[in-house]
């Protein structure tokens, strides 16, 4: 594992830093584990594209030294979409987060898991729109005070990697900033899949939301207050883990945040069955020529 | 087994072919090798066409996508893979689709988008032509940007404007609007398909300067005009893209008020310095005309028949036919308004174009116009009581 | 085990502090260039190398360098 100075001098476009993220946010982080994981697979800096659409993770793929675009709010994983079709030899990552990715990009995320296009989209979840000074999101927890919610959130959250599953993702995880190693082994997971990869991350956001006062507070919160679902057990409990998802949201793990894999299973992706579709396409236009 | 050539794909050379698939024809030939899209009556047999032939081809993919702001944004992003790419819609969905053109201008991105005009507003009238458009296709995206908008009217017209739609994306930088309308998507006539051989295509600017001095939005390394080097995702030369003001590097530089004026008015200049170049039109029967019928697109057709129509009864009667919309050619109009005595615009709209005719003809010559709305195509001998002296609309649509 | 802070970079999240298992980071009332309050490291020498600390950082302030 390379040191940080070695990193940020190989990925990174030094001339930008510090960036311009506040103090304890959890786009850092992730910026951190993102290149660990891709220096880990060695992936080259030639075949990678990262995209964004608005919001402070957003700002991720201009400090990164690779090709980058920084698109519309809520459409990231609609260019991702392009990008990666036209040329699926490259690594596509999408940042992207909770109000941009399942707000007004909810439809383009859910299709593409859909078709199963092999894009990365790593989630910063904050549960917030950070950039904009803390207005509700769709994944704001229930009875929280927000900037748009001043007599509490009435409204119920998205758990995005339950959608993802459901949508059919073949790969989806769920961390928090504070679990270092199991972030970054999932996003290689995530990049050597060959469909859709879905890592979502809980982040804090210390300047725009009111949960605590400090950074290192919500460290604490992550540390102490995840429940861990991990699909390495008997068919049993995983099949109970799926049916009681209702049960995530009250009972015991009412407050909790849910972490661990969970999918991890093969599915053809969109590339794949394109190119039997060209096959297809082919042969019906020669047969038709002899007609 | 071998994948076939485009001419081998675009047979019979020789076809009673209607606008939308002159306009699929013309793009295969132009080498679009991807097509996003969703389907919108009148423009959906465009996408159907594409999912069936560009697969056939080399590297070629299409995908309906769940919206026509998502088909917008795939071909966006799989235009930095060197492809040339297109999609197609109409009025609901060009609405839907104006944040990202702007995100195309910002980002000087080549693109095609292909409107197919219906009535409206909103849904309007589906099946039916109208020219509501013109003006939302200049300035339907937020802020100060610049785009070149075609709108041939015929079918073999069609063909050639969608080849020259992708060359002057390519050339310029930046996204075209192919305008068509319900009629002449629907509508067939002869329509001879060139070989590939004979048709000239134009190439993106290409990068030649070395990878340490490369930034992705300086102009002038190897030529002098304001189109920046254009490279592609996946190799060694990086970009950044934003639909930020940024500077050269394509780093976000909001701050500067120099540099976010020096980036825009470069969006304005690349395409105004060009105007030659990019601008067309038709005229007939100029040079001694008193008044001159302008108009384009479906509602060309009959306002020739009206001027022809016209001569034959001894009036002195011009046409003049745009055909590239945006930039506007206010050239040849401040100079004709200098000569005649009216112009009499034909549009099917309440007055579109009307008001740019009346901006750059000043109080040199009068400027009357023939609105015809709800499908109607505007009748020849409804223009022509309008050319013989009907009264003169004085209310003011604006 | 030399741990290196670029303190250019450190904006005092303090999550160096709250990580470390053997309580190598403190608070120094140290202000950096740029106004945050940076940490000072109080033991190295009971570096585990455990690197969480560099994980953890959201500024990749931290680098472990490990002795030959």
């Amino acid at each position: 594992m390379r040191s940080s100075t070695e990193l940020r001098q190989k990925y990174l476009r030094e001339e930008l830093l510090p960036t311009l993220f506040c103090s304890g946010c959890g786009n850092g982080q992730i910026l951190n584990y993102t290149i660990r994981a891709i220096d880990d697979l060695n992936i080259s800096q030639d075949n990678l594209v990262f995209v964004s659409g608005i919001g402070c993770s957003s700002r991720l793929p201009a400090y990164i030294e690779a090709d980058g675009i920084h698109t519309t709010h809520g459409r990231a994983i609609a260019f991702a979409t392009g990008i990666k079709i036209t040329n699926p030899d490259l690594n596509v990552i999408v940042f992207t987060g909770d109000g941009d990715l399942a707000a007004i990009g909810l439809n383009h995320f859910l299709q593409a898991v859909r078709r199963n296009i092999g894009i990365t989209v790593i989630c910063v979840n904050n549960e917030t729109y950070g950039m904009t000074g803390g207005q509700l999101s769709p994944t704001t927890p229930v009875g929280y005070p927000t900037i748009t919610s001043p007599y509490q959130n009435i409204e119920f959250a998205f758990n995005l990697s339950f959608l993802a599953k459901a949508a059919g993702a073949p790969y989806v995880a769920r961390w928090t900033t504070a679990n270092s190693r199991q972030v970054i082994n999932s996003i290689k997971k995530g990049l050597q899949k060959k469909g859709f990869s879905f890592i979502e991350i809980i982040s804090p956001c210390p300047v725009s939301k009111k949960q605590f006062k400090n950074p290192k507070d919500y460290l604490n919160f992550f540390l102490n207050e995840t429940v861990r679902y991990s699909s390495n057990v008997n068919n049993e409990t995983s099949a109970r883990m799926f049916k009681d998802l209702n049960e995530c949201f009250t009972g015991d793990y009412l407050g909790k945040i849910i972490i661990g894999e969970i999918v991890d299973v093969e599915k053809p992706s969109f590339h794949e069955l394109y190119k039997q579709l060209k096959e297809r396409s082919l042969n019906e236009f020669w047969k038709n020529k002899a007609k | 087994m071998q994948v076939p050539t485009v001419d081998e794909l675009l047979e019979p050379k020789l076809q009673f072919a209607t606008g939308n698939e002159a306009i699929v024809y013309g793009a295969l030939l132009a080498n679009c090798r991807f097509f996003a899209g969703y389907p919108i009556t009148p423009a959906t047999e465009i996408l159907e066409l594409m999912m069936k032939y560009l697969p056939i081809l080399k590297e070629g993919y299409c995908i309906q996508m769940e919206d026509e702001i998502s088909s917008l944004a795939a071909i966006i992003g799989a235009s930095w893979n060197n492809y040339r790419t297109m999609t197609a819609t109409s009025g609901p969905g060009f609405s839907l689709m104006q944040e990202n053109i702007g995100y195309a201008c910002m980002t000087e991105t080549p693109c095609v988008i292909v409107d197919v005009q219906r009535s409206g507003p909103s849904t309007g009238q589906p099946t039916k032509a109208a020219q509501g458009d013109i003006m939302q296709a200049r300035w339907g995206t937020h802020g100060d940007h610049y785009i070149i908008a075609l709108y041939p009217n015929s079918i073999q017209e069609n063909l050639w404007l969608t080849i020259r739609a992708f060359n002057l994306a390519d050339k310029y930088r930046v996204p075209v609007i192919l305008l068509s309308d319900a009629v002449i998507a629907h509508s067939r006539e002869k329509l001879v398909i060139p070989f590939q051989k004979n048709v000239e295509l134009a190439k993106r600017v290409p990068v030649t300067i070395d990878r340490e001095k490369y930034h992705p939005f300086r102009t002038g390394y190897t030529q002098s005009t304001k189109v920046p080097e254009m490279d592609k995702f996946g190799d060694e030369y990086y970009t950044h893209l934003t639909g930020l003001t940024h500077d050269i590097k394509a780093y976000p530089a909001t701050e500067s008020a120099e540099i976010h004026e020096k980036l825009v008015r470069r969006f304005y200049e690349k395409i105004a310095d060009n105007r030659q170049d990019i601008i067309r039109f038709e005229q007939k029967y100029i040079e001694d005309a008193e008044i001159v019928v302008i108009s384009y697109g479906i509602s060309s057709r009959t306002a020739l028949m009206a001027v022809e129509e016209a001569r034959k009864k001894g009036l002195k009667v011009g046409y003049l036919r745009l055909i590239t919309i945006w930039p506007f050619p206010h050239d040849i109009i401040y100079e004709l308004s200098n000569k005649i005595s009216k112009f009499i615009v034909v549009e099917m709209n309440l007055g579109q174009i009307y008001h740019k005719i009346k901006e750059h003809s000043g109080s040199n010559c009068e400027v009357d116009r023939f609105n015809s709305i709800g499908g109607k195509i505007p009748h020849p001998k409804e223009i022509m009581k309008k050319v013989k002296g009907g009264p003169i609309k004085d209310e003011i649509f604006d | 085990m030399t741990i290196i802070i670029t303190e250019d970079l450190c904006k005092g999240c303090e999550y160096c502090i709250e990580i470390c298992p053997e309580e190598i980071f403190k608070k120094s009332g140290k202000l950096s260039q740029r106004g945050y309050s940076i940490p000072e490291i109080s033991n190295s020498n009971s570096c585990t190398h455990c690197k969480r600390c560099e994980l953890i950082c959201p500024e990749m302030a931290i680098t472990i360098e490990e002795e030959e």
